[in-house]
């Protein structure tokens, strides 16, 4: 795992690093630390939004199981998170160096 | 012109490109696609066409509303890669991209076993070249894998359809089982193409390695070929349903961690793979609707997405995602186009993916399948990642890498802009989509439990992301790859071969110098007593011989008076 020397920086956030306000307001609109926390603050606003439409609506389903509140809210954030560490630790078996094959 | 098979127009017209030039090469290329099409739409429906080739009675075209799902969408694919790659000087990609193209079409329509060899073999031996035609020793190598996968997978239909026809079946293709052994190796051969759980390597090692345009054109033709071939023949084979099942699942583990993005593109296209094997294997109405809707929407978006990270290609001169980001700055319409092509795939309401990978979940529902039901869904989470945030999201966004490059070229933004106007447009208004479909279609998409679900699963996974990132946790890009079955022949294999091939050498060593050593011997032997001093290697005296002859015919007379 490279997680040490990791190429890719995640956004920063505010309470780290030099990223002021001053700073931030001569870069471009979306590479701005600002924009990303509203993205994902607004992100996580629909789906609260989503979460609680559940109460709202007749839920046509063929299982019982789909019938559950925020079913598919669950569904999708746990789905998604699974992948990712089963890939992570599946990276680790599978990983080797680009020239691994010589080509 | 009713007996000449669709896509003819473009295997023949393909070959003139080279003696053209300038505008007029651009407008040859830009109108065989047209031309085709044309063609295709005057034949009449429910058309077919015999011939007699010795005592076999073939059926080169057969137009019907399955066969002209995939000649449409065939078309559509060409066309828009053919003006993708219209600026292109070298006229080595258009050729083998237009007789590929050309080639599909016609193995499409094909209607006997014979001529969807002849065809299935031709895309195997024209598409090499979109990979060839990357001029590199690496392209080389890859190439040859490809070649020998794909000629292999036509060699196994052969032997499938002799064996078939040899138990007295049909040369006509129809429906069949896999219970016989032909039956067994057709299946094998279409497996292949269509890249099966453990056969499918061949794609993810090829298709990065084409061209730019080249893998656009790749992208559309051979594996959706096999899923044609798939629902023609073997609609509602049971086994399908697991095979498609782990073909939606593994490839997304392996898309979330690979760092070239065009990889990426080859593992989730064998993930989208997966929900038309399923469709086919569950052999419903709906199910296999739902398949050549999914094929229809897939060859776009997928296209779109090829286009977007060919694009990149050119511009920057790589696509793996550690050395890119930042880019919406530079290729502003590319970034849009790519983000319509991810909401489709994603299958975001209003686009595409929505209105037909839906119709094979709802069947498998139907079907009262309620495991694969859940493992489908855990695979659309998994799409979510590789195609719906991670392409657009490491090309043109996340870490500036500074690249300042020119937007992709006019044509490419404008096959860009039409493939992206038939995925929104599809996701609008799926109504013609639908009337072309293989059978009626009784699907509504836009209900509200099916839209508020698939906001919810869709925008929470994206929240998922959003904290992963933002955290840290979401594994990082690096400079590596990643093994995959391709390992065996080009890790484990090739030691092996070599280890044999050193017992077999030392076997004819051994062998061939004992034979020498024992000749020697044999010959030494015969040279003491044959030559010059030697009893039998001296010249006798006349008087010695006539003595001996004498003796000799004497002794035949007491024979013969005995």
């Amino acid at each position: 795992m490279a997680t040490s020397d990791s190429p890719n920086e995640p956004p920063r956030s505010d309470s780290e690093g030099p990223s002021t306000e001053a700073e931030s307001s001569s870069q471009p609109f979306l590479d701005r630390t600002s924009t990303h926390n509203a993205i994902f603050y607004i992100l996580a606003g629909l789906c609260v939004g989503l979460f609680a439409g559940d109460a709202l609506y007749h839920k046509h389903t063929h299982f019982e199981f789909e019938g559950w509140f925020g079913y598919y809210a669950f569904f999708g954030f746990f789905a998604y998170m699974g992948i990712v560490f089963i890939a992570k630790a599946l990276r680790t078996v599978l990983k080797r160096e680009e020239d691994y094959y010589g080509e | 012109m009713n007996s000449l098979p669709p896509g003819f127009i473009l295997i023949l017209g393909a070959f003139l490109i080279p003696f053209l030039k300038g505008r007029a090469r651009q407008a040859l290329i830009l109108a065989l696609p047209c031309l085709s099409l044309g063609h295709l739409l005057s034949l009449p429906s429910d058309h077919i066409v015999t011939a007699q080739m010795f005592d076999y009675q073939l059926a080169p075209i057969r137009v019907d509303k399955l066969s002209l799902v995939w000649g449409y969408v065939f078309h559509i694919a060409a066309g828009l890669t053919a003006l993708y790659s219209v600026h292109e000087k070298n006229s080595l990609g258009h050729v083998a991209g237009l007789s590929y193209a050309g080639s599909a079409i016609a193995a499409a329509f094909a209607a006997d076993w014979i001529t969807l060899f002849v065809f299935w073999e031709l895309t195997a031996i024209t598409s090499v070249f979109l990979i060839w035609a990357r001029r590199t020793k690496r392209a080389y190598t890859v190439g040859l894998r490809y070649l020998l996968i794909q000629v292999g997978s036509g060699v196994i239909l052969l032997a499938g359809v002799l064996i078939h026809v040899s138990q007295g079946g049909s040369l006509l293709i129809h429906r069949m089982g896999v219970d016989s052994l032909g039956g067994k190796l057709i299946f094998l051969a279409f497996g292949i193409k269509c890249a099966f759980p453990l056969l499918h390597n061949w794609l993810q090692d090829a298709y990065p390695e084409a061209t730019v345009s080249g893998a656009v054109f790749l992208s559309a033709f051979t594996t959706k070929l096999a899923i044609y071939a798939l629902a023609r023949v073997f609609p509602g084979t049971e086994i399908l349903i697991p095979i498609g099942i782990t073909m939606t699942l593994f490839p997304i583990l392996f898309a979330v961690i690979e760092n070239d993005l065009r990889r990426v593109l080859a593992y989730s296209l064998n993930n989208q793979l997966g929900y038309m094997v399923v469709g086919v294997g569950i052999g419903t109405e709906l199910s296999l609707n739902g398949t050549a809707a999914h094929a229809f929407a897939h060859i776009l978006y997928k296209g779109l997405l090829f286009m977007a990270m060919g694009a990149v290609l050119f511009r920057v001169g790589t696509v793996k995602a550690n050395k890119l980001g930042g880019l919406y700055k530079s290729m502003p319409w590319t970034t849009v186009f790519c983000i319509i092509g991810s909401l489709s795939i994603s299958g975001f309401p209003l686009f595409s993916g929505f209105v037909t990978k839906s119709m094979t979940l709802t069947a498998v529902s139907e079907a009262h399948l309620a495991i694969y039901a859940v493992l489908l869904l855990i695979a659309s989470a998994g799409v979510v990642d590789h195609s719906g945030i991670k392409i657009p999201f490491f090309a043109f966004f996340a870490h500036d890498n500074g690249h300042r490059v020119k937007e992709a070229p006019l044509n490419m933004l404008l096959a860009m802009g039409g493939a992206a106007a038939l995925c929104i447009g599809l996701g609008l208004y799926p109504a013609p989509l639908y009337k072309i479909l293989p059978y009626p279609v009784d699907y509504a998409p836009y209900t509200v439990s099916h839209v508020v679900n698939s906001l919810q699963l869709l925008l929470f996974a994206a929240l998922a992301f959003g904290i992963l990132w933002r955290t840290r946790i979401y594994p990082p890009e690096i400079d590596a790859i990643n093994l995959d079955t391709d390992w065996i022949y080009r890790k484990a294999a090739p030691p092996v071969v070599v280890a044999i091939g050193r017992v077999c050498a030392a076997i004819h060593k051994a062998v061939v110098g004992t034979g020498a050593q024992l000749g020697k011997a044999v010959l030494g032997g015969l040279e003491k007593t044959h030559a010059p001093p030697g009893v039998m290697g001296e010249p006798w005296g006349t008087g010695a011989t006539s003595l001996w002859a004498a003796a000799l015919l004497g002794f035949c007379l007491m024979i013969y008076y005995l």
